[in-house]
């Protein structure tokens, strides 16, 4: 079926998918050039010497060989990044799910405010943020810890998650609810049988958005992290701060684009699993 | 079986009396209709007796037994409203079962009951299916057989007809009056089609602005409406001023006529006539004096084919009545008529 539509588009429609496709995987070459390379400089266009023609020297190629081994810490920040991605998603829904309901179902004085206060971190700055914060959470002992970057990780994610899941619970009528109750359901039996299942499409958007922010997080880890507490973007940061972008760095780079790229392809067969489950997909 | 009783129940928003001290005592079985038009308070009413929604004041009783407080989940009632609400994400079984499941019930006890009632309402082979790939009428039937598997004490329907098309609705309707008199299940519905109410209820609980404005059987509300409202809601009729004479008599800018006068006081009040209940007489000078009552003569000034019925305007004296007859009997524009009502179709309104 995809390749009848396929097909069907006008030339024109073609030139505009081609061009979308070279933008999303675009920058993605140099990365797999670069880190594949045993010798660019400037201003070759393309490696000078390529690793496949040095491999008596180097059994694998020089930048994934560093990249995969301890000294890197890419394995203790890809360790981190997922856990703590994980854990603020997890929170953010705790604190969202609850808020999305009132602000959908209830009305009260000051309502319209309150929706333009929660999207203020998202206006403010993310260095003011940061150092602000840096010198609470220091005085709190929080600096440092993965509780003070999950903490802070749910600044920026917050005011998200809660319009996301504002919208979702708007497109859900009470009146299921009301029936589950009538039937007999009690609050937790209504919130896990009905509730959760049929507002699980946007929950699961919504906690795949907050995990690939929390994911890309660099200036409010660091903060807060004090180099203590190292995740991918962090430790990209490190290999790039010079200016100069090294083989390493592209490794590091791919490796940090890996989590989000799994967690686009597992939702959206979740997702339209569920969908179908709904009755959408027919 | 449950007897149910409202007294002096209220509710008030915060900005308006949805409900103002309703009164209703339903038998056990009975098939109760509230009627009304929208944001008359019917649907607030069936809310507050389901428990989803908390009375202001008054109270709910089941069998005698103060309700008021009992949260949703305890009272045993069933909801049938009008979207259905079936879970999406449910096959029609789990549907059907969530009922029972939610209480606790094992497992094979609930396979047996819900196997059962889906063939009840003859779902058995879409057991299997999601709501969303079932039509209108066969959602309705899941909607009514997963609270009728409850066993609630009260059925409550709010509007459950309404999104359903014509021909469904009038089948759905006839196929509910079934079920409800085989369970004997004492039910409330709640709608704003007077058909649909005189169909099926046992009595019909009128209600304008949050009261209760009439109780009766159909044909009582319908015949003998004790209000212009209520007669105006239930039906095309003739209203005309007259004054009470003495009981049974009055007068009329038709002349003098008997009519059931309710136990009016004498002086100034209005009456009515529906448009059917007005006979067409062929003259006859040697009638007795019996069929002299209630006589009149006129002139057809305008005929309206509508189908079953024929609606004439006639011209009596200086005003106007307005008759349906059989569309089987030809009348014609500036035919001259006689025309007579039984005494018991002319009904004073209170004001």
């Amino acid at each position: 079926m995809a390749s009848a539509s396929l097909r069907s588009l006008t030339f024109g429609q073609k030139l505009l998918i081609l061009a979308v496709l070279a933008f999303t995987i675009g920058p993605f070459a140099p990365l797999i050039i670069q880190s594949l390379a045993f010798r660019w400089a400037w201003p070759d266009l393309l490696p000078s010497v390529w690793w496949l023609e040095q491999r008596q020297i180097s059994p694998f190629p020089l930048a994934w060989d560093y990249v995969l081994s301890p000294t890197s810490k890419v394995l203790e920040a890809t360790v981190n990044t997922i856990g703590i991605g994980v854990a603020v998603s997890l929170l953010c829904l705790l604190i969202c799910l609850p808020a999305a309901r009132v602000l959908a179902r209830a009305n009260f004085r000051g309502k319209k405010r309150l929706e333009f206060f929660l999207s203020l971190p998202l206006l403010v700055p993310e260095a003011a943020i940061g150092i602000a914060l840096l010198m609470i959470f220091t005085g709190l002992g929080l600096s440092g810890t993965y509780v003070g970057v999950i903490i802070v990780h749910l600044i920026p994610t917050v005011p998200y998650m809660v319009r996301m899941l504002t919208a979702v619970y708007q497109g859900l009528d009470q009146g299921f609810e009301d029936n589950a109750r009538v039937l007999g359901a009690n609050d937790w039996q209504v919130l896990t049988r009905v509730t959760l299942p049929m507002l699980m499409p946007g929950v699961l958007a919504g906690a795949l958005f907050t995990f690939l922010v929390s994911t890309n997080l660099f200036l409010l880890t660091f903060f807060i992290g004090q180099g203590s507490i190292v995740t991918l973007p962090t430790l990209l940061f490190s290999q790039i701060s010079g200016g100069a972008m090294g083989a390493t760095a592209a490794g590091i780079a791919l490796v940090a684009s890996l989590p989000g790229l799994i967690l686009l392809v597992l939702s959206d067969r979740l997702i339209r699993e569920e969908a179908f489950a709904l009755g959408i997909g027919e | 079986m449950t007897q149910l009783r409202l007294t002096d129940l209220s509710k008030e928003f915060s900005d308006q009396v949805a409900v103002r001290a309703v009164n209703l005592s339903i038998e056990a079985a009975e098939f109760i209709v509230l009627l009304g038009p929208s944001g008359c308070g019917k649907t607030t009413t069936l809310r507050m007796i389901s428990g989803l929604e908390t009375p202001s004041a008054g109270a709910i009783l089941f069998d005698g037994e103060d309700m008021t407080s009992v949260p949703v989940q305890h009272r045993h009632v069933g909801l049938v409203s009008q979207r259905f609400n079936l879970f999406p994400h449910m096959r029609v079984y789990d549907n059907v079962a969530f009922g029972l499941s939610v209480r606790g019930i094992p497992a094979s006890k609930i396979k047996a009951q819900v196997h059962d009632m889906l063939e009840a309402v003859q779902l058995s082979e879409y057991a299997d299916r999601f709501p969303s790939q079932l039509s209108g009428g066969q959602m309705q039937r899941v909607a009514i057989a997963r609270t009728l598997v409850t066993c609630p004490k009260v059925l409550l329907l709010d509007e459950p007809f309404a999104s359903l098309d014509t021909s469904l609705r009038t089948e759905m309707r006839s196929f509910l009056k079934q079920l409800q008199r085989d369970m004997g299940m004492t039910t409330v519905l709640v709608t704003h089609d007077q058909v649909e109410a005189m169909d099926l209820a046992d009595r019909i609980a009128v209600m304008f602005d949050g009261e209760l404005a009439q109780l009766g059987t159909p044909q009582q509300v319908y015949h003998h409406p004790k209000s212009e409202r209520v007669a105006r809601f239930m039906g095309h009729s003739n209203i005309f001023e007259c004054t009470v004479l003495a009981e049974e008599k009055i007068e009329t800018p038709f002349g003098p006529l008997d009519a059931s006068t309710n136990g009016a006081a004498a002086g100034r009040s209005r009456a009515m006539v529906r448009y059917e209940a007005i006979e067409l007489v062929e003259p006859s000078d040697h009638s007795s004096a019996q069929c002299q009552i209630n006589r009149l003569s006129g002139t057809v000034e305008a005929v309206e084919f509508l189908g079953a019925v024929t609606r004439c305007a006639v011209q009596v004296g200086a005003h106007r009545l307005v008759m349906d007859q059989p569309s089987t009997s030809v009348l014609e524009v500036g035919q001259p008529v006689n025309l007579q009502i039984h005494r018991d179709h002319i009904g004073v309104l209170s004001r």
